[in-house]
């Protein structure tokens, strides 16, 4: 941590350390100073009052040192405090560091006049909308909760789930300013060792003034900038957290983010569901496959209309030909015109979307349905078969989960859509090499991306495309968890 | 730096390659049949255009009932290209050969020599080369590309999945398309032929859409056999019996159905031929070639009118025999005809000897054809019915045997 480095001590003076508080904060409102008497001797109560407790601090602590009458030597008195406050977490503080940093998480802390030594009581008031239901990854069945801004309850979610003693958490806290709580969780005799060491070490050389998020730290130790595939998982259910972290995998929780991220991630992992852990193993094998057709289709499915509607016109029955020529006929733009034309009309109907207060949601569906309807077709701007291709598109484009890789593939969508409309269906060739060459290239914390596809390795399978039963489910994958490969004793 | 050096001669190829082939749709005219005539010497290239707004009435469109679904355009020139390039004179759009379903030849000119467009449409990229070709017997080549048909309005279309369907289930045509024609011409030992067709009926009425809306078109198509070609000339036709009897010699037969006289009273069994096999062999007997044909086939009974008792073995043994005489009679005629009105080995005995004997083959080839006009054959017919269909004796008998 960056904060050892300069470490200032407390004066033995407490007035002194009243008064440096009060200079550094600038007096701030907030942050209230009690002067209390304990075996004659003098005691200052520093607490912010927006993240404390306030009733802890009326019922316990004060209620404490009015009641209490003990007479003990002057020099004893921190150990003494430090043992006896009816409260379930004191620590001792010895910097002004130490002193801000617990001071403005929420801690009370007890200045002693006459010791370098001060006590912070933690007494934190809930500031979280406590645990609710996931929003974003909506599932049939299996559990509801997902994480909260709240790092301890999302700590405690994770370890609900997994109550083995080698469930471990290295906890660093990182940005120069907002001093965010960085939690790093991994199974000790499952995940690599020199991946958690790699990442652990990564993320303590981090420097930074705010983490505001899970992605500022993936962003700063990723190796995989410039790609648009995102090589993490990040998910707002502790469920799925869980079944990762079984499989050597390591989450990262990140105080005030209420998503969790998982790293490292591989493409296969995005065609995944946590509802799939939930079903019956044959079937999700199916919507497994339908997930990966979707994600073809959203890919290939404009730039092969505008290469067959413009180059390659002997490549499909002529009379689906015909009436695709029907269909063109009143329309004054090039194919490929009419096609970006339609796809950023609902890019920007996605966007707004996302965006757009729920009350005003109804509004713009009625819009949206107008422009990329059949006013559109009427009007004669756009085909009718084009508002067709957009939409297969879009929904296809849905049905992937993750909202992170649909971000990278609008890219390559846009790609194969001008290599199409450059060469054809030589181009959208071409795009398709540059795709899966972009795919391979990809490096996920030191495992290839595309595993275990590219390269094959045939034991892993058994939950890759395919989802095996669970009674054949033997393995981990052995790209993360090569040290304890078996989930039962089978085999 | 360097990614951007990279990037520039990839940049480069796209687009030096890119847009040379490109052609929006609404460009093209999509050509679904090409007739050739002749005309004063030149050639009289007719294309059939598919006008889509009208095949599949596109919700955009104000589609007229009076408008026909094909247009028909003619250009003429000294060769087909110069042809097929004129015909932009009268129309908009850029011909687009890619769908072609047919090419129709006019019986004066393909007497004359097929070989020049031939050529052409072998050089020429756009087309698949899978489409069939036809020899109009009594008219030009444009009717039968203005020609409208009835229940599928585009008539290259009609014909050409006529033409499927016959060589599929009934056996008179084969398969006669673009590139098995071109092959023929340029292979030794086998005369060509191309599939023949007639226009039955009023030309005139055949161009107006009025053929459409009646149900009993005023003109309509025949296939009527097949166009016998020595080189890349015709020479005659073979009407639809012999070219039944072609079709087995050739060993092309899929299903096909045949008429056995069953028994004295002038009765018939339809029989279905299921599975033929054929094989055609050319000796070589004191300097004189002798061919031998043998076929095996797996039959059906679908039909039966006989007062014969089909459960016992013996009588369909004598339907058996019945079948392989008669599709030796229709072979017998079949050679005959052709050796005596063709003398053109259309066969493919002398193909045998070139691929099996090649040096008698190089002896004999300069006169095939007139050996082949006096050469003696056997013909052995071997069939085997498999199946009576779902009843077993014929509705006549079983009537008499309850009366």
């Amino acid at each position: 941590m960056k904060t050892e480095k300069s470490k200032t001590p407390l004066f033995e003076d407490g007035i002194k350390i009243i008064e440096t508080i009060k200079k550094k904060t600038n007096n701030s409102p907030d942050i209230i100073i009690k002067k209390l008497t304990f075996s004659n001797n003098d005691l200052y109560l520093v607490f912010s009052e927006p993240l404390c407790d306030k009733k802890i601090i009326n019922e316990y602590i004060l209620e404490y040192f009015e009641e209490s009458n003990i007479k003990i030597r002057k020099n004893e008195i921190v150990d003494y405090l430090n043992q006896n406050i009816p409260t379930h977490k004191t620590t001792k503080i010895d910097s002004f560091e130490n002193l801000f940093y617990n001071l403005l998480s929420g801690f009370t802390i007890i200045i002693i006049d006459g010791s370098d030594t001060a006590i912070s009581i933690e007494n934190k008031s809930k500031l979280d909308s406590g645990i609710s239901e996931a929003k974003n990854e909506v599932i049939m069945k299996g559990p509801k909760d997902a994480f909260t801004e709240n790092y301890e309850s999302n700590l405690g979610q994770i370890r609900r789930r997994i109550k083995t003693e080698n469930l471990w958490l290295e906890e660093v806290v990182l940005g120069e300013k907002s001093k965010t709580k960085v939690g790093i969780f991994y199974i000790k005799d499952i995940a690599e060792q020199a991946l958690v060491d790699n990442i652990i070490d990564k993320i303590g050389k981090i420097e930074i003034d705010a983490i505001m998020g899970s992605n500022y730290i993936i962003e700063l130790i990723s190796e995989n900038k410039r790609n648009v595939f995102p090589n993490y998982l990040s998910t707002e259910r502790p469920d799925l957290v869980a079944m990762h972290l079984l499989d050597g995998r390591i989450a990262i929780v990140v105080e005030n983010t209420p998503y969790a991220v998982i790293i490292p991630a591989l493409f296969v992992d995005f065609f995944h569901s946590t509802e799939d852990i939930y079903q019956k193993t044959i079937n999700i094998s199916y919507t497994r496959i339908i997930r990966i057709i979707a994600l073809i289709i959203t890919l290939l499915v404009p730039p092969i209309y505008i290469a067959i509607t413009t180059y390659n016109h002997e490549a499909i029955p002529e009379s689906l030909l015909i009436n695709f020529a029907a269909q063109r006929s009143g329309v004054p733009f090039p194919t490929i015109i009419e096609a970006l034309f339609m796809l950023v009309t609902f890019e920007v109907l996605r966007e707004t979307n996302l965006r757009i207060p729920s009350t005003l949601g109804n509004a713009l569906s009625i819009v949206g349905a107008i422009v990329l309807g059949d006013a559109a077709v009427s009007a004669g701007i756009v085909s009718p078969i084009m508002v067709i291709v957009i939409a297969i598109t879009a929904i296809s484009g849905l049905s992937v989960s993750s909202f992170d890789i649909i971000n990278g593939i609008r890219w390559w969508r846009v790609i194969f859509i001008v290599a199409a409309a450059l060469s054809g269906l030589l181009g959208v060739l071409l795009a398709g090499i540059a795709f899966i060459v972009s795919l391979t290239s990809i490096k996920s914390f030191g495992i290839p991306y595309l595993a275990p596809i590219a390269p094959f390795i045939n034991k892993f399978h058994s939950d890759a495309v395919f989802l095996t039963n669970k009674d054949k489910f033997y393995h981990r994958s052995k790209l993360t968890a090569s040290k304890n490969p078996h989930r039962s004793k089978g085999e | 730096m360097k990614k951007l050096k990279l990037l520039i001669p990839l940049i480069i190829i796209f687009f030096t390659a890119g847009c040379w082939n490109y052609r929006e749709l609404n460009d093209l005219a999509l050509v679904s049949a090409i007739g050739i005539d002749e005309e004063d010497g030149l050639y009289k290239v007719s294309v059939q255009i598919m006008d889509p707004t009208q095949e599949s009435g596109g919700s955009n469109t104000s589609s007229s009932s009076e408008a026909t679904p094909i247009d028909v355009h003619f250009g003429k020139g000294k060769t087909i290209v110069e042809a097929l390039n004129n015909i932009t004179l009268n129309q908009p759009k850029r011909l687009f050969l890619g769908h072609t379903d047919l090419i129709v030849i006019s019986d004066t000119l393909a007497r004359k020599g097929i070989e020049d467009f031939i050529d052409f449409l072998l050089r020429e990229r756009e087309s698949r080369k899978i489409f069939p070709v036809v020899i109009v017997k009594n008219a030009k080549a444009i009717d039968v590309i203005k020609l409208i048909t009835s229940i599928e309005v585009i008539s290259a279309k009609s014909i050409s999945s006529s033409l499927k369907n016959t060589k599929n289930n009934n056996g008179i045509v084969s398969d006669r398309l673009f590139d098995e024609v071109s092959m023929c011409l340029f292979m030794e030992g086998r005369e060509a032929t191309i599939t023949a067709m007639e226009l039955i009926g009023s030309i005139e009425q055949g161009e107006k859409k009025e053929n459409q809306s009646t149900s009993e078109p005023n003109t309509t198509f025949l296939i009527s056999g097949s166009a016998v070609l020595i080189d890349d000339k015709v020479i005659g036709y073979l009407p639809q019996k012999e070219s039944l009897g072609y079709t087995f010699l050739r060993g092309l037969i899929n299903t096909s159905t045949i008429s056995v006289p069953c028994d004295d009273e002038g009765n018939y069994a339809g029989i279905v031929l299921e599975k033929t096999k054929t094989k055609l062999t050319t000796k070589i007997e004191e300097d004189k070639p002798i061919g031998e044909i043998n076929i095996d086939i797996k039959a059906v009974i679908s039909e039966f009118n006989c007062n014969l008792d089909l459960n016992k073995s013996r009588n369909i043994t004598k339907v058996e025999k019945a079948t392989n005489k008669e599709i030796e009679k229709l072979l017998d005629d079949t050679i005959n005809k052709v050796q005596t009105d063709f003398k053109s080995d259309i066969f493919g005995f002398g193909e045998y000897l070139y691929k099996n004997n090649y040096k008698t083959w190089q002896k004999y080839k300069k006169d095939w054809n007139k050996l082949f006009s006096t050469m003696p054959y056997k013909i052995k017919v071997k069939t085997i019915i498999r199946n009576v269909g779902t009843t077993i004796d014929s509705t006549k008998n079983s009537y008499k045997k309850d009366g």
